[in-house]
């Protein structure tokens, strides 16, 4: 890591004092070797704060050569793995379909080696075997502050999503089936922490009654920003950390975080990695509580490594997903609920959407 | 070379969807038809893909008339017209319609601010919006093979038709579209086959109830890791694809045989 070197964040966090990793940054002797890792993420934004905060330091501080690429496809993924002809060491993943993926033999477990320490997860994460927690996110319910210039008679929660008569007008919700089962039995009455298992014919009923003022069926991130900030919806279900990073560069959006749905960001180790050593010392890398301090600096991210928090010297990040008021009934979104129901949910899900 | 680059994986595929080679079953083709949503993904897009095929059918038809007639620098300029949106990126250009389109879009802020509607006209996100995004990329491959064929029509025959009592409009009918036809048949099916993988647009500027059958294969495979279904709805597709080109294909190479 080049002294003074500065990663040009947009949305960075004036008075987040994160220690500069690489600077001061120590790291267990293990880790340290030589050869290379090769790291593929989803691209964009993200992917260059991956480089400046994990792969830079790693490099510097381990000796081995950090190779960036991607971005990853998680089909092309899975017929890497299938076919024995993996390229990725590390690969950035999503938890539902890494313990899809590992049910068919495809995966790493990340226990049984000498370099990570899963320790720096709490128990409420439940096992961590396959997946690899490096960031946390949310769904929350966006909005423009043209349309809701005042924050407390702005939307807060998913009761004001489905609430048409306080908030009339069109609706936008992510393509995919999840998580809006856990929503709407949010919705419905349903504590946060009692959600799973879900009872599906319940979430749909209850679902029915948003069907007609949803409007459009998001999938892309740089469309729900669009949707929201050309006021083509009211509102809608928005990963928070895009959002983040535009209320911070002052951008006329807000988000209603009560209810919102926690989900973790992170990567897995394909079977047959080529670098298998060296992919288990740079997972081991990314979840050091002093190298996850810095995630609050990506792109409205939280650490998922709740100890980060301790490495942090002075104010906190008041804006992303984990501060703690937020996490107060907030639903924990469960992967392995879904990685059991994935196929059946998301087939009628797909019905529900064209019926 | 095309036996093993398109025969072989699309015969895999076929293994694939029956699920060859662990056990051999129809299953996934009973599920297609049995469950849904296969069925209705599938009927959108025919829906969608009918819906563009006439719409550029109607566009490209005079306009390509038109491009007989004009000059060779503005034949230069409505060519420009038409194919710039075709490079241009997808992803850029579905965006700028979104713009356009919009519930507080170009077009609607004009209209309210003249006075002319009171309520935003939901111009996008249904099937209207899907439609306009994809005729626009996919003008060119109707507009061409009209153009060509009603270049290599002799002006004589309208003549010849009009010397023999015939009106404009009988010769149009009688002569000038036969003529014509094998351009519009190869510019529909091309239209058609193309719009029924079509992803991105629809996705974006369609409705809600509009989803098509191409993304839905992507994510069974790609995120349910399902590769027998998916494989089972893309070998559907391409089924239903041929045996709209097949009877039309025969028909169109015996008439541009008669033709010459």
């Amino acid at each position: 890591l080049a002294p003074g070197a500065t990663y040009p964040t947009a949305g960075y966090v004036p008075g987040l004092l994160v220690p500069e990793v690489g600077n001061g940054l120590t790291i267990p002797d293990n880790l340290k070797g030589s050869g290379t890792v090769v790291f593929s993420s989803f691209g964009g934004d993200l992917q260059k704060a991956q480089e400046f905060y994990w792969l830079k330091p790693f490099e510097a501080l381990t000796g081995i050569k950090a190779v960036s690429t991607g971005p990853v496809d998680l089909g092309k993924a899975l017929t890497m793995a299938q076919t024995g002809n993996v390229e990725w060491d590390i690969t950035m993943s999503d938890p539902s379909w890494t313990k899809v993926a590992a049910a068919k033999g495809l995966i790493t477990p990340l226990d049984n080696n000498p370099y990570i320490d899963l320790s720096v997860y709490p128990a409420s994460y439940g096992t961590i075997k396959w997946f690899l927690p490096t960031e946390v996110y949310s769904q929350a319910v966006a909005y423009s502050t043209v349309t809701f210039p005042d924050p407390n008679s702005a939307p807060q929660s998913w009761l004001d999503y489905w609430d048409t008569t306080k908030f009339p007008g069109p609706r936008g919700m992510l393509t995919y089936a999840y998580p809006h089962l856990e929503m709407a039995l949010l919705v419905d009455g349903v504590a946060a922490d009692k959600i799973y298992p879900i009872d599906v014919d319940r979430a749909f009923k209850v679902l029915d009654k948003i069907k007609s003022d949803i409007k459009v069926f998001w999938q892309l991130g740089a469309e729900s920003v669009q949707l929201v900030q050309n006021r083509d919806v009211v509102m809608l279900d928005a990963y928070d950390n895009r959002f983040v990073d535009l209320i911070r560069s002052g951008e006329k959006v807000g988000l209603g975080r009560k209810g919102q749905v926690i989900q973790f960001g992170g990567g897995c180790i394909l079977k047959g990695a080529p670098n298998m050593d060296n992919a288990l010392k740079l997972a081991a890398f990314m979840c050091l509580p002093q190298v996850q301090a810095s995630i609050p600096k990506f792109i409205g991210f939280g650490a998922a490594v709740p100890s980060a928090y301790d490495h942090i010297k002075g104010q906190l990040p008041t804006d992303v997903a984990t501060y703690p008021p937020y996490m107060e009934g907030a639903i924990i979104f469960n992967d392995e609920w879904w990685a059991a129901n994935q196929d059946a949910v998301s087939k009628r899900w797909e019905a529900w959407k064209v019926s | 070379l095309l036996l093993f680059f398109f025969v072989i994986p699309i015969l895999r595929m076929a293994t694939i969807s029956l699920g060859i080679p662990d056990a051999t079953s129809i299953d996934a083709y009973v599920r297609f038809v049995t469950q849904p949503p296969y069925v209705k993904l599938l009927l959108n897009t025919l829906k969608l893909a009918a819906l563009v095929t006439v719409a550029t059918l109607l566009l490209s038809y005079p306009l390509a008339y038109v491009m007989t007639t004009v000059s060779g620098r503005m034949f230069g300029i409505i060519l420009i017209l038409v194919l710039t949106p075709f490079w241009t990126s997808l992803l850029a250009r579905t965006f700028a319609w979104l713009i356009i389109l919009g519930r507080y879009g170009v077009i609607n802020q004009t209209l309210l601010d003249l006075g002319i509607i009171n309520q935003p006209l939901e111009l996008v996100h249904n099937l209207l919006g899907a439609t306009i995004g994809s005729v626009q990329i996919l003008l060119p491959y109707m507009l061409l093979p009209i153009f060509a064929s009603m270049r290599k029509i002799d002006p004589a025959l309208m003549t010849a038709s009009q010397s023999l009592g015939a009106g404009p409009v009988r010769t149009f009918f009688r002569v000038f579209l036969p003529l014509t036809l094998p351009g519009v048949m190869a510019g529909c099916l091309m239209v058609f086959i193309i719009t029924t993988g079509f992803f991105i647009v629809p996705a974006l500027m369609g409705g809600p109830t509009d989803g098509v059958i191409a993304p839905f294969i992507y994510q069974t495979a790609s995120s349910l890791l399902d590769t027998q279904m998916a494989s089972a709805m893309a070998f559907v597709l391409l089924i239903v694809v041929m045996a709209v080109y097949l009877p039309f294909g025969r028909w169109l190479r015996l008439e541009s045989l008669f033709g010459q």
